[in-house]
């Protein structure tokens, strides 16, 4: 579905990611994984064409990134905007509607109505009328994932959602990733924290400017993979012999 | 209305109106995008272009000299986007603001040299001739005004999402490149004609400073873009005013410097954000607490005394309660009555009313059930407990005092065996 060949992007002589190739199938539950400066958001930003790729070929369910845009809904870091705007919630998810809405237009009652739906669904419906300065770094993520699910996608590509919230973000947004696998949608997410990547993903990219491994996660993370990604520590390899114990014995009882 | 009949002063202030109602409009967006140096870089790169085609043409009418810098802001806008991801962006804007400038200064001191060009037409293009606008100037002033405001009103949706989040916007179907290059337009083009007006040296500044003002009173776009026009309206009737009434001041140097105090005026005064605003609040609280503090010395008062009593104290009981210094005793005991919570009998006894009794228990009981939930529930030794307490005593909600009342089970007794005052039945 996401189909990547020989990608490479640099940003100046810098390079970022070195010849990606990698295939992801429909309806999986994804995570990006990998150290700091692995190129992580990179391969999103990547991916959504907001940087240019220097060689090779991103492919999304056999097309150009123009003709499926529609299809794909990119929630961005909460860092990259500046929150002191005078916009209120409301504001911000109906943007999310805009690609449906068209140039120069107004939204439509439907936009509306879905734009409030995305705002329950993240439980954020009584700061409807809020100004965005005033909510608290949790708040301000589920903005953002209102906004993504508002957009009605197929593929849906977040950038470390799980970074810096609270218990009941963290709830909403499982809620959101579980009930969009349920939907068959397709999810990828850029994670930083290994020792969670097993029990709430199912498929893996392991990334350090180069594709370390990507797949399932059991064939993925095994120590010598991540040592490999991460540069051989072990405290590491411990947090994800026990991840995978987890995983495993989950299920097995699911079995 | 009369005034803009006028054949003279109609067209100066219709023209300087125009100009003030499109670069607040545009200006809106270039302080939300944090991008207020874009607009002076393009101000100052008018400069070249005229010195330029006045070199060219040898005319002096500033409706021929601008289609001048029509040709270089164009060169700063195309040089703006070549060099976007070089080096830090206040050093990249700063660097081309310098060189534009210092050319365009070179170009015209060298015509003057010349014998082409007169004091007064350089300073004419550096701070504007706002007062010499004729009726002609306005036309033009207005073919540009009119529709970069239009463009504006269309694609209010789409650049106020530009200005907030540009990276998400440029991930959906939608064409935005071109509305992004129309705002590069717009502004560039308000700056161009800005010149009439406020000058070259100015005009950066006059974009941004009536948002900047408007910023602070409001909490939605459309209401920041109203409230921007209508400051920099003002500061342009402010300036001519000013212009009129002492001849020497040049028009132009006056409605920026007007619109400037309005910024500052506007720091001072806004509500939630102004500087006033905040003295206020830290006020308030101030008060707030010298006045509950004030209750809680009555009520050691009355449970000290023989029998807890609420009537017919001395002043010196006062200070012997706890107060420390007789000034402050005073000064308490002057609070008091001043708020109604005691009266007094020829100055000399003193009684507590019925509100100061209320009160004098509301915030005793609060500091004496957190002391007692510290003590429980967080494990802070009794004598360490009073210190944190007296902090947050004063900031308790009622609900909150009922919730610690029930999650202590309604104690009759603080951790240093005082009796806890009962609430309000």
């Amino acid at each position: 579905m996401i189909e990547c060949r020989g990608v490479t992007v640099s940003y100046g002589r810098r390079i970022a990611l070195w010849n990606i190739s990698f295939e992801l199938p429909s309806g999986v539950l994804a995570a990006i994984v990998g150290p700091n400066g692995a190129g992580k958001s990179t391969l999103l930003r990547a991916i959504m064409g907001l940087v240019p790729l220097q060689q090779g070929e991103i492919r999304l369910w056999g097309h150009r990134l123009a003709a499926v845009r529609r299809r794909i809904s990119y929630m961005p870091q909460r860092e990259s905007v500046d929150w002191d705007f005078p916009l209120t919630v409301f504001d911000v998810v109906l943007m999310g509607r805009y690609g449906h809405v068209g140039l120069f237009r107004r939204p439509r009652p439907s936009d509306e109505e879905r734009a409030w739906q995305a705002l329950v669904q993240v439980g954020l419906e009584h700061l409807a009328r809020r100004q965005l300065n005033e909510l608290s770094g949790g708040q301000q993520q589920r903005v953002f994932l209102a906004r993504a699910l508002a957009q009605d996608a197929e593929l849906y590509l977040m950038d470390e959602p799980f970074a810096g919230i609270d218990a009941a973000t963290e709830g909403v947004l499982l809620d959101v990733l579980r009930q969009l696998q349920e939907e068959g949608k397709t999810v990828v997410v850029v994670h930083h924290d290994l020792s969670t990547v097993a029990r709430l993903f199912e498929w893996v990219l392991l990334l350090n400017q180069r594709l370390v491994a990507a797949g399932p996660v059991e064939e993925v993370l095994t120590a010598e993979r991540v040592r490999e990604a991460y540069g051989g520590r072990s405290v590491l390899d411990e947090v994800v012999q026990r991840a995978l114990l987890e995983r495993r014995s989950i299920v097995r009882e699911g079995q | 209305m009369e005034v803009l009949l006028h054949p003279v002063v109609g067209g100066v202030v219709l023209g300087n109106l125009l100009i003030a109602v499109g670069s607040a409009l545009v200006g809106t967006f270039a302080v939300l995008r944090r991008e207020a140096l874009v607009g002076d870089v393009l101000a100052h790169a008018t400069v070249p272009g005229i010195g330029l085609a006045y070199a060219l043409l040898s005319r002096t009418e500033l409706s021929v000299l601008l289609w001048g810098a029509v040709l270089s802001v164009s060169g700063a806008l195309l040089a703006l986007n070549v060099l976007r991801r070089e080096g830090r962006e206040d050093a990249r804007l700063g660097i081309l603001l310098s060189i534009a400038f210092g050319a365009g200064i070179v170009l015209l001191t060298a015509l003057q040299r010349g014998g082409g060009v007169q004091q007064a037409g350089i300073w004419r293009i550096l701070f504007g001739q706002a007062a010499a606008m004729t009726w002609s100037d306005v036309a033009l002033v207005g073919g540009v005004v009119v529709p970069a405001s239009l463009f504006v009103a269309v694609a209010f949706k789409e650049l106020v999402a530009l200005a907030f989040d540009a990276e998400f916007v440029r991930t959906l179907p939608l064409p935005l490149r071109w509305v992004e290059f129309g705002y590069r337009v717009v502004l560039a083009a308000i700056v161009i004609v800005g010149v009439y007006s406020v000058g070259a040296l100015l005009m950066g500044a006059f974009v941004v400073l009536p948002p900047m003002a408007a910023r602070l009173f409001v909490r939605r776009v459309g209401a920041m873009a109203v409230g921007a026009v209508l400051v920099a309206v003002v500061a342009v009737m402010a300036g001519i005013a000013f212009s009129v009434a002492f001849p020497r001041v040049a028009t132009g140097p006056a409605i920026v410097t007007a619109a400037a105090v309005l910024v500052v005026c506007a720091h001072l005064c806004a509500p939630h954000r102004g500087l006033l605003a905040r003295l206020w609040r830290e006020l308030r609280v101030k008060v707030r607490r010298w006045d509950e503090d004030a209750h809680k010395v009555l009520y050691r008062v009355a449970e000290r005394s023989t029998g807890g009593r609420w009537e017919d104290w001395s002043i010196e009981e006062l200070v012997a309660a706890e107060v420390g210094s007789r000034a402050r005793a005073v000064g308490i005991v002057l609070w008091l009555w001043m708020v109604g919570s005691i009266r007094h009998k020829r100055l000399q006894r003193w009684s507590v009313t019925a509100r100061g009794r209320e009160k004098a228990c509301y915030i005793t009981r609060r500091h004496r059930l957190w002391e007692l939930y510290l003590e429980r529930c967080v494990g802070i030794a009794p004598e360490q407990v009073h210190a944190e307490a007296e902090l947050i005593e004063h900031v308790l909600t009622p609900e909150l005092e009922e919730r610690l009342e029930a999650l202590l089970e309604h104690p009759q007794k603080d951790p240093h065996g005082r009796p806890i005052p009962p609430g309000q039945p």
